[in-house]
């Protein structure tokens, strides 16, 4: 049995996860991951493509939701509290990569948690998020924001709960950022501080595994990215792109956004205002840029320290 | 006189000023205009008569009664179509 702690559950795993921070022993879990094969129900094809393999999608009566991508795996969440694994190859890093991925996200969705295909980091004491479409540069951002002295938060997934007061604050992930190897580079990251990326892509993965901080942090600025050179380099997002915007940044399949759980998403998008501002960011162009823009956002005790 | 009422079909937020709706049964959203709005809000506060909604209105917006009240008879339609609001028999 492996003890984990990630997006502020313990966990108790019956499969290696070496993404995550090492859980306390003693800890009553909240999530149980267990391996076992298990019927699926018919699958409908999803919007979700991971490796190059596209998922399939379930809902049971029981309001049980299910992952499947062929020759790799099959999910089921159950209840926000277990989530079983069915692998389909040998390869365990393989399966790690799936299961912290969307199948977790199945998890924290079951949850109540509000979900968006971002990555995140803690600017002084604040949780700012970054999301785009693939290739806008959220891991890149992210990894500029670190490399200025902030702290991950998290890195594809980024997970939003709310507080009593209805104030919005990120929960934070695990400790791994995967960032291209012309960032490493640009952004002057000792190669040596980093792991090479097993899928033999040319990535690296940055974990900071020893000062990664379990604690929430209040969600302040969210960034929608984007490379466009006819728009304005920052505009606050209108109040009709609000919704729309998260929807699109949604990272689980859109078949469970339907009826209860699309006003929910609704809900908690606008809530997300009540505590943040929300941008359209042209991203900088080069990294000499996307220094320059960081080091003009974080607060100056932060540079000093 | 026949009173409208928002229906269990839709959520709506404020922000700026401006005001969302989502019909969470279609998946499908609407923004509303400043009077649209003022309607809206009226809408929130309980069932309300075209007098209701038209005396709100004037009270704002320079109009003349005639044409506020065709006006937002178009609306309710729009959201009647739209399922966002219903006329109470």
């Amino acid at each position: 049995m492996h003890h984990y702690k990630a997006f502020g559950l313990n966990i108790l795993s019956e499969i290696k996860l070496p993404e995550f921070s090492d859980g306390d022993v003693d800890t009553k879990h909240d999530l149980y991951i267990q391996s076992a094969s298990f019927d699926l129900p018919t699958l409908e094809k999803t919007q979700l493509y991971r490796r190059g393999v596209r998922a399939g999608f379930a809902k049971d009566a029981d309001e049980n939701l299910y992952l499947h991508w062929n020759n790799v795996g099959s999910f089921k969440a159950m209840n926000g509290n277990h989530l079983i694994v069915n692998a389909l190859v040998e390869d365990a890093n393989l399966i790690s990569l799936f299961t912290v991925s969307e199948a977790l996200g199945l998890i924290l969705f079951q949850r109540g948690l509000f979900l968006l295909h971002a990555s995140s980091v803690q600017v002084g004491n604040e949780g700012w998020c970054f999301m785009g479409t693939p290739g806008a540069g959220k891991s890149t951002t992210a990894a500029a924001f670190i490399k200025a002295g902030c702290k991950l938060l998290s890195d594809d997934l980024t997970a939003i709960g709310f507080g009593n007061d209805g104030s919005a604050y990120i929960v934070p992930a695990y400790p791994q950022l995967k960032i291209w190897d012309k960032t490493a580079d640009g952004l002057h990251y000792e190669k040596s501080e980093l792991q090479p990326v097993s899928e033999g892509v040319n990535k690296f993965s940055y974990q900071p595994k020893s000062d990664f901080l379990h604690e929430p942090v209040p969600l302040k600025e969210v960034f929608f990215l984007h490379k466009a050179r006819n728009r304005k380099p920052l505009v606050p997002l209108s109040a009709a792109e609000i919704p729309t915007e998260m929807l699109k940044n949604f990272p689980l399949p859109s078949q469970l956004l339907t009826d209860v759980a699309l006003k929910r998403h609704f809900s908690q998008s606008f809530q997300c205002t009540r505590s943040a501002r929300l941008w359209k960011k042209k991203r900088p162009d080069g990294f000499e840029n996307l220094g320059k823009w960081v080091n003009e956002c974080i607060p100056e005790q932060l540079i000093a320290g | 006189m026949a009173k409208y009422q928002l229906t269990s079909d839709q959520i709506s937020s404020k922000v700026a000023g401006e005001t969302v709706i989502l019909n969470h049964n279609k998946g499908a959203y609407y923004g509303l205009d400043e009077v649209g709005a003022v309607v809206w809000d009226n809408l929130e506060r309980g069932p309300q008569t075209l007098d209701s909604l038209c005396n709100a209105v004037i009270s704002e917006y320079e109009v003349d009664p005639e044409t506020c009240k065709s006006d937002i008879d178009l609306l309710l339609k729009d959201l009647i179509f739209e399922k966002l609001v219903e006329e109470i028999k």
